[in-house]
């Protein structure tokens, strides 16, 4: 007998991709030869491959699940659910390989092989997953041609006020970082976005191999030093080629102007609000101190200004670390359900277009009529072949359950490796 | 009265040094005292606008508030003071908060800004920063009329910071596609100059990059850099094609597996799986 085995309720390799988040999986019998009876029983095990990591099975999307899985799969081809989610992460794809057999039976039945993709601490990768994702990203700026100027060119002054200062900001961004993750994994699917923990030390991170080396206290015009095989040294994402970056402080340390993350999760406090929470946005007075804001100044050269801050690959760095901030702040409070009053800030009347839970976020859906600035660059958001959430032209409201912990179809198919569904 | 904040080519390492010797008071963000509410951003507007208050206190005031610019409505109350102050500062005697304020102007594309440092490029006697300095600021604004003088700059100028700067502008102007493929191919220029050339050639004309980057990598009497830059170019720009049909090509790229040191080792492996060669 034979089984195909489908991640992602999906045929295709693409779709083969798990993250924290309970995944869709169905079995099938593709030769019944042998099969006695109108069903087999399979069993489902797991081989960490070259890339490692390792996953849970289930027959539902609940509970901690277990190392391997039994299910009844019927004779006659017809698909038996079960699910599966990431454990520990892989670090290269493949990761992991399940293996089919037939209950009592040495021989295999069936393979299929997955990565558990999850969004990591930018200093914690390995060189392979560091050389693949800069590689990525010069690929998909292509000598400033290329895609990445449509984000360059979204996150300008002119569409500042639907990204900035009100409650969109949080997941204008959630969507506006998976916006580019997609698209490169549409290049090369084993590679996340990685975040800059910028309230800790992240020396590895300002290396010529990596995102390059400025000058300390320079004046924001220096080139950052590249390595000769590093492909960012082709980057172009303004009128100039090249990176322009100087660090303000000694990125031996950490920036000194964001707050510690565990000062940035008292700020929803009282109530673990979100009212309260997005105040990391921007410097809180007279504490003069935020977690976004100074994160950007903490250098200068495009970084620290919003007409430019998305020519530096570093921004998507940053803002990672932001979502990841929230992800935190939405598990240790328990703010994925957006009918819950405290996990955003819904008022009366309401909020500018475009910050609300029933608005459509620009520029994914194309609207270019005021009060929407007047351009829309890039289409729609990009789609995965894993998950159907947050759709081509998102809400505000698609963008809070991104681990499908409220609804197993919100998943928006990314996790953050410190933060468990 | 306002000081005399002229500055010439020299002054670039001097403002250097005095940075490096204020970075440990700068780093430790001195507390502004600021009240509550929108009335802060007042409050650090004067701080960074008075001459008296110590330099470290006037950096935190423009860091707080350049920080709050990514807060659309709450700023927009004092955003053109801001500008205003940041206008003021451009003429500081202090050379960071002169920098920083003509970094945050030039990347709002801010004519005042661009005005000022074109007329330091014509006179160097009016020059607040230097003269590379101020083309780096000029580089984020095509538009900015710079091109020219960057061009003349790169031809006259020996320092290694203007003419790579020079470069970043001339990447915007088609007119100096010529002069930035002769550079590149002369050996005479120093590597980096050469490698800022190719970022340059790469947003001008990316066909003729790689058909520098095939003449490079067969040469063996270039400089290892040179040749990694050119191999790096066509390792992620170049068509497979382009590389699989050139039998010399493939044939160097092969020696470059087993032979050299281990960067062209590495950077050979890659570019033969990922072009299947």
């Amino acid at each position: 007998m034979r089984v195909e085995i489908e991640i992602n309720n999906s045929p295709l390799a693409v779709a083969r991709y798990v993250t924290w988040a309970w995944t869709p999986c169905r079995i099938r019998v593709t030769d019944p030869a042998g099969i006695t009876g109108n069903q087999a029983t399979i069993r489902l095990d797991q081989t960490a491959l070259g890339g490692g990591g390792s996953i849970r099975f289930a027959n539902a999307a609940a509970g901690t699940g277990a190392a391997t899985h039994s299910l009844s799969v019927p004779r006659d081809g017809t698909s038996a659910a079960f699910f599966i989610r990431g454990i520990t992460a892989s670090t290269a794809d493949p990761g992991v390989q399940i293996t089919g057999r037939q209950t009592g039976a040495a021989a295999p039945v069936g393979t299929v092989s997955l990565m558990v993709r999850i969004r990591k601490d930018a200093t914690t990768l390995s060189n392979g997953e560091r050389d693949r994702l800069i590689a990525t990203l010069a690929q998909f700026n292509n000598q400033g041609l290329g895609r990445f100027a449509d984000f360059a060119g979204t996150h300008v002054s002119a569409g500042s006020v639907e990204a900035h200062g009100r409650p969109g900001f949080l997941p204008w961004h959630r969507a506006f970082v998976l916006d580019l993750e997609r698209e490169l994994q549409a290049i090369d699917p084993s590679v996340a976005m990685p975040y800059w923990r910028f309230d800790r030390p992240a020396p590895s991170l300002f290396t010529p191999q990596f995102l390059g080396r400025g000058t300390l206290n320079g004046p924001g015009t220096t080139t950052v030093t590249l390595s000769a095989t590093n492909p960012l040294r082709f980057w172009k994402a303004g009128p100039a080629p090249g990176i322009t970056r100087d660090p303000n402080f000694n990125v031996a340390g950490a920036a000194p102007g964001p707050l510690s993350q565990a000062t940035a999760l008292t700020l929803g406090n009282p109530g673990a609000l979100f009212r309260n929470f997005r105040r990391i946005e921007s410097p809180i007075f007279p504490a003069q101190r935020d977690y976004h804001g100074s994160a950007h100044v903490s250098f200068s050269g495009p970084i620290d200004s919003i007409p430019t801050a998305a020519q530096d690959p570093l921004f998507f760095f940053l803002h990672c670390n932001v979502d990841r901030l929230w992800a935190v702040w939405q598990k240790q409070q328990g703010r994925f359900d957006v009918t819950v009053a405290a996990a955003f800030e819904s008022v009366t009347p309401p909020n500018r277009v475009g910050h609300n839970l029933g608005d459509t976020m620009w520029p994914w859906n194309g609207v270019t009529i005021p009060p929407r600035p007047n351009f829309a660059l890039g289409g729609t958001l990009a789609l995965s072949p894993c998950v159907s959430a947050p759709g081509p032209k998102p809400k505000v409201s698609d963008c809070f359950d991104y681990q499908g912990v409220v609804q197993l179809s919100n998943n928006m198919g990314f996790s953050y490796d410190d933060v468990p569904l | 009265m306002r000081k005399n904040t002229r500055r010439t080519p020299t002054t670039r390492a001097r403002d250097r040094r005095a940075r490096a010797s204020r970075t440990s008071a700068i780093d430790k963000l001195p507390a502004l005292e600021l009240p509550t509410g929108t009335r802060a951003h007042r409050q650090a507007l004067a701080i960074l606008g008075n001459g008296e208050e110590t330099l470290p206190r006037r950096m935190e005031a423009l860091r707080v508030l350049q920080a709050a610019t990514f807060a659309e409505p709450q700023f927009d109350a004092v955003r053109a003071d801001y500008i205003a102050a940041l206008r003021k500062l451009v003429h500081d005697p202090e050379p960071e908060l002169r920098h920083r304020a003509l970094g945050f102007l030039s990347r709002g594309h801010d004519d005042y800004a661009q005005a000022t440092l074109l007329e330091g490029l014509r006179h160097p006697d009016k020059a607040l920063v230097s003269p590379g300095d101020a083309l780096a600021y000029l580089s984020y604004n095509a538009h900015a009329g710079a091109q020219s003088i960057a061009r003349s700059l790169f031809k006259e100028s020996k320092d290694h910071v203007v003419r790579e700067q020079a470069l970043r502008v001339m990447a915007s102007d088609p007119a100096a596609r010529r002069m930035i493929r002769t550079t590149l191919a002369d050996r005479n220029e120093p590597v980096s100059i050469r490698q800022m050339s190719a970022a340059a050639l790469h947003a001008l004309d990316p066909q003729a990059l790689q058909d520098w980057a095939v003449k490079a990598v067969l040469d063996k009497t270039e400089p290892e850099d040179i040749v990694a830059t050119g191999l790096t170019a066509m390792n992620q720009f170049s068509d497979a094609t382009r590389i699989s049909g050139n039998a010399a090509l493939r044939k160097r790229i092969g020696e470059m597996r087993t032979k050299g040191s281990g960067v062209m080792k590495r950077l050979a492996k890659s570019i033969t799986a990922k072009h299947k060669l």
